[in-house]
């Protein structure tokens, strides 16, 4: 294939600056991509000036987490589609593993590598849990309240803190808050069987303030002295607001 | 504007003329002392963006000074974040300082904004109040329940929620914007920012008398209810008098205070009537 040929008399070669060598336009028809280089035409007195093309040709990756590395030499399409998805659920067990039990070493390691599947699923489980045992009618109302709640607090807190001077991004905070949901999510799940209120008051207190400790653990190197109060507030409050509601949603039994 | 250009300014380093100095290597780089008395130029207040009188409308662009120059333009425009942040430079004291002086009288409460008027306090002010709102109305209602022989447990209306969050965001947005456009028609001095502080500063009072008209005694919910209204009112009114007398109209005076009265007094209504039936 060249570019620049004369339609009209495809064998001259009068003005052929590019030529693409075949193999380039071969590479698509293998399944599954695989690093190709085009033999180098090494002859400096020819017209044509190879262009001799590099990388992974071959379609994105198709891990359905969305994790923000690229593996360039793992081939996703040729394995189980369960594969791929137990691979991410691993990722996402990690990392609730992290916020279940913070550590001070590698704290900072491993939700650097953002995704927003794990916050998502953990807000469709609250707001399902939550909608179940609304009053009649009310169902859909929780549910969009508690979805609302979870997202646009969470992007409101980040917001905050970026405003404040913070430094850490926005979707890594919107993770890491999405994540410390975790121990709420359980609470929700264990006060669903619980029908005395003393004891959901005790449930629902011990996993706010695991959820806020976890939080502030992950975001407290933002850098704001000063402004400590003002940027782990709201935080504080976002996590408050959600215990209240899983306080108070009725239990599957009365 | 003109008398700033009246003066010829040299922004030119100061050159050494003497035969000796032409021969020796001069610097030409200024000092920092020399960077500054150009910035302050003829009139001292050239560079310094005014906010407390005088009706911008928040966004102000501040007349650039060479050093001034450097943090319009690091700012970006105002659909950026990064303009934003101009208005949460605040400190945790400032917040604190800021909502003690709506209640205890002392200092104008523009004085205590300074040239810094913030978005960080009416903005979580209100959404803790409507969440305190919202709490204490649900734990009114199940305590109600509880004493009540009669009725059976007690399930919280989430319309509660949403009811809060239109009244409370609407206070404190769509009213200072109404005020602003009345005190700018009878061309008073009026800056959006202030106004909207004053009204979210001012709704700290709510958050402890929600958290009080729990208790299920309906003469402590009016009394409460009371002294929030009153505290507010009177804030709101010797905050904003001054403002509006400068546009010499008893009309506009009269409008403007009334409308503060009559909001307020609807907001009271409201939490005592709908959120504590």
């Amino acid at each position: 294939m060249s570019y620049g040929t004369n339609p009209n008399n495809p064998s001259s070669s009068n003005f052929e600056p590019y030529s693409f060598n075949d193999d380039f336009a071969g590479s698509f028809d293998d399944e599954g991509a695989s690093l190709r280089q085009p033999p180098v035409q090494g002859d400096l007195a020819s017209v044509t000036i190879p262009v001799t093309v590099s990388g992974n040709m071959g379609p994105a990756n198709l891990s359905g987490g969305g994790a923000g590395t690229l593996k360039p030499a793992l081939d996703t399409l040729d394995e189980p589609v369960w594969d791929t998805v137990r691979r991410d659920l691993l990722s996402i067990w990690a990392k609730l593993r992290q916020v279940l039990l913070p550590r001070k070493d590698n704290t900072a390691n491993i939700l650097k590598d953002w995704d927003l599947w794990g916050p998502l699923l953990l807000c469709l489980a609250l707001s399902l849990r939550l909608s179940i045992t609304a009053a009649d009618g009310q169902a859909p109302a929780v549910f969009t309240a508690i979805f609302v709640i979870v997202w646009c607090g969470a992007a409101a807190v980040t917001l905050n803190s970026k405003l404040l001077g913070g430094k850490m991004s926005f979707f890594q905070s919107v993770c890491v808050l999405g994540y410390c949901l975790f121990p709420l999510v359980l609470g929700a799940v264990v006060c669903a069987f619980i029908p005395l209120i003393f004891v959901r008051i005790i449930v629902v207190g011990v996993t706010f303030a695991w959820a806020v400790y976890a939080s502030i653990g992950f975001l407290s190197d933002l850098g704001l002295e000063k402004r400590r109060a003002l940027a782990v507030y709201p935080m504080v409050l976002f996590y408050f607001v959600i215990a209240w509601m899983v306080l108070i949603s009725k239990s599957l039994f009365n | 504007m003109s008398s700033n250009y009246d003066v010829l300014t040299d922004l030119d380093p100061p050159v050494d003329n003497s035969p000796e100095a032409q021969l020796e290597f001069q610097n030409f780089v200024l000092s920092d002392e020399q960077k500054s008395s150009y910035g302050k130029g003829p009139t001292p207040n050239r560079g310094v963006p005014s906010t407390g009188s005088g009706a911008n409308f928040g966004f102000s662009t501040p007349a650039p000074g060479p050093q001034m120059q450097q943090t319009a333009q690091a700012r970006g425009g105002f659909w950026t974040v990064e303009y934003y942040s101009q208005y949460f430079n605040v400190d945790t004291a400032d917040v604190i300082q800021r909502m003690l002086a709506t209640v205890i009288p002392g200092r104008q409460f523009s004085e205590v904004l300074g040239s810094n008027p913030d978005l960080y306090g009416p903005f979580w002010i209100a959404t803790t109040v409507i969440f305190s709102f919202f709490v204490a109305s649900s734990v009114a209602g199940s305590i109600a329940a509880l004493l009540d022989p009669s009725s059976t447990s007690y399930v919280y209306d989430m319309a509660t929620l949403s009811v809060a969050v239109t009244v409370i965001y609407t206070f404190v947005t769509v009213i200072p914007l109404i005020l602003w456009a009345v005190l700018k028609y009878f061309k008073g001095p009026a800056n959006l920012l202030e106004l909207i502080d004053a009204y979210g500063y001012a709704l700290a009072i709510w958050i402890p008398v929600s958290l009080l008209c729990i208790i299920p005694l309906s003469i402590v919910t009016w009394v409460l209810v009371m002294v929030a209204f009153a505290s507010t009112v009177l804030f709101k009114v010797r905050t904003i008098r001054p403002i509006v007398s400068q546009t010499n109209d008893k009309f506009a005076s009269t409008l403007v205070l009334s409308a503060i009265v009559i909001t307020d007094g609807a907001l009271a209504l409201l939490f005592r009537f709908y959120f504590f039936p």
